[in-house]
């Protein structure tokens, strides 16, 4: 298996740390679970990876090269990031949503390809012609995983991206991020609050409590 | 579009009766209709596309499908500095006033639009930026009202022609500069259409997916201001064509695809000018009603059924 993701010596935040002394190193295919309370800075970190807030150099590196080191448009071949900021724009249909992912992507041919498969990967072809202001919330964050994978990047990251469904919708969704990570051997990082559920899927655990996180293969964090 | 546009074009370059101008001081052109008519025609569809274009790129800037140049206070940040400059301007030589126009129209519209800026940026809340345009318009209005009082008779004169807003005054070099300066910030614009319409996404998504969220923003900014600073310095504050249009050409194309956005607003907008400027001229008054007056008679009524349907919501 290739390293595809490794973090050494990572500490975050603004003021004052929020993580400190993080060091792991993550393989294609994995689907880690990323726990901890609110505020304790779980964005944050998924923000850093993903190269909106800024880090010290070799401190992540993609590929074995630093993330500092890509261009914007090579760090979008990279990672995709999912998350919850809604669309105001009141006539975008769920295929222009994705179509939207494929931003960086030039070739045209390649472009209605990515987006064919990534509505079919997510089954929600169906829908593709639907206005997203006027699906259910688990419909709307399958569009929204497919517009990340219509971007077509090793690794995915996920903000919270059960939140706001309904039961069945959670654990509907994360069958279908566990398919991606076995199947297309994506690396996928998802923060949840839904332990639950997202314990029967994750190969990885991370938690997050007093600026230090803890990795184990086994869900151990809020022990009360 | 293109044909409605060229039609429009047509009529009114050839059709409309020319009526006495009491605004303006080229009435003795009168029989070289079309001579006169043409610089008119032209400055109508510069102004038109301007503002229909930086009201759309406000719009999705902001996040808020009711901003637009003029309601931003935009067009008063322009209006103020060039009063001022008006008022100051026999105090510089004749080249510097040419240049000065507009440019003094640009500070106006960019101190406003940065002033707007931080306050978004601190807030967040996009429906404040729009209460705080309003207000800013009222006390921009005020200092230039106070400026205008200071004003002699002849600079008086010009300045009410200018506020009333006409398409009539931009002639030879200035309509060379002015086409100039909205053709080629335009052009600026249009190359920055992907990022603008991956940026519906959310700046943290946008960011993922190799757009430059805050270089593209800050150019987006400056060029709306340029925009709208220019067509104001010399045509007036025009309002309603740069809040109607945007809106009118979603709920026609309803795409994602911003190129095809842009060129509609530049097509429709100028089109609404060119309208705006035949209705003004038509024989029913007898004399040019002001292009400030029709436009708001026919973008009103459109802003209103935008704000209708948003309550339903």
């Amino acid at each position: 298996m290739q390293t595809v993701l490794s973090i050494s010596n990572l500490e975050i935040g603004y003021s004052e740390p929020l993580i400190t002394d993080f060091s792991t190193v993550l393989n294609e295919g994995g689907l880690i679970i990323f726990s901890g309370a609110n505020g304790a800075g779980k964005s944050t970190l998924l923000k850093t990876i993903a190269g909106i807030l800024p880090c010290k150099n070799d401190r992540i590196l993609i590929d074995n090269k630093c993330i500092n080191q890509y261009s914007f448009e090579e760090r979008a071949q990279k990672i995709a990031l999912v998350n919850n900021a809604r669309i105001s724009e009141t006539f975008v249909s769920i295929r222009q949503m994705v179509e939207l992912g494929t931003y960086s992507i030039l070739d045209k041919k390649e472009k209605q390809k990515l987006i064919d498969e990534a509505l079919k990967t997510m089954n929600i072809e169906y829908l593709q012609e639907k206005n997203i202001h006027k699906i259910s919330d688990g419909e709307w964050q399958k569009a929204n995983v497919a517009r990340a994978l219509a971007q077509n990047t090793p690794i995915i990251l996920m903000d919270e991206p059960s939140a706001f469904l309904d039961y069945p919708s959670k654990v509907n969704l994360f069958e279908t991020i566990q398919t991606l990570s076995k199947i297309s051997k994506k690396l996928i990082i998802v923060s949840t609050h839904d332990i639950e559920i997202a314990q029967k899927f994750g190969t990885l655990f991370w938690h997050l409590n007093n600026k230090k996180i803890v990795t184990s293969e086994r869900f151990v964090g809020w022990n009360i | 579009m293109v044909v409605c546009l060229l039609i429009l074009l047509c009529v009114d370059v050839f059709f409309v009766p020319n009526f006495i101008n009491p605004f303006s001081e080229e009435t003795h052109a009168i029989p070289l209709l079309e001579i006169f008519r043409l610089p008119k025609a032209l400055t109508a569809i510069l102004t038109g596309s301007a503002l229909a274009v930086s009201g759309f790129v406000l719009q999705q800037l902001f996040k808020n499908q009711l901003a637009g140049p003029y309601i931003l206070g935009v067009s008063s940040g322009a209006g103020l500095m060039v009063t001022f400059f008006l008022v100051l301007q026999s105090f510089f030589s004749p080249f510097i006033v040419q240049l000065g126009l507009p440019f003094f129209g640009f500070l106006g519209a960019i101190g406003v639009l940065l002033l707007i800026c931080l306050v978004s940026k601190k807030y967040g809340n996009s429906n404040i930026i729009l209460l705080l345009g309003v207000v800013l318009s009222m006390i921009l209005g005020a200092v230039q009202s106070l400026l205008v009082s200071l004003a002699n008779p002849q600079q008086l004169q010009s300045l009410s022609k200018w506020n009333f807003g006409s398409f009539s005054q931009v002639l030879g070099a200035d309509l060379f500069l002015f086409s100039i300066l909205i053709g080629a910030t335009c052009l600026f614009m249009f190359f920055k259409m992907g990022a603008l319409s991956a940026m519906i996404l959310g700046n943290d998504v946008a960011q993922t997916l190799g757009v430059h969220v805050k270089k593209n923003s800050f150019y987006l900014l400056m060029a709306a201001g340029l925009l709208t600073g220019v067509s104001t310095a010399y045509c007036g504050p025009i309002a309603f064509i740069g809040i109607a249009i945007p809106n009118v050409v979603k709920m026609i194309f309803k795409s994602v695809n911003f190129k095809l956005i842009f060129i509609a607003n530049i097509l429709l907008g100028a089109s609404m000018a060119l309208l705006g400027d035949i209705v003004s001229s038509l024989p029913i008054f007898n004399y040019h009603l002001p292009i400030n007056i029709t436009t708001s008679l026919l973008g009103g009524p459109i802003i209103i059924y935008i704000l209708l349907k948003n309550m339903q919501k």
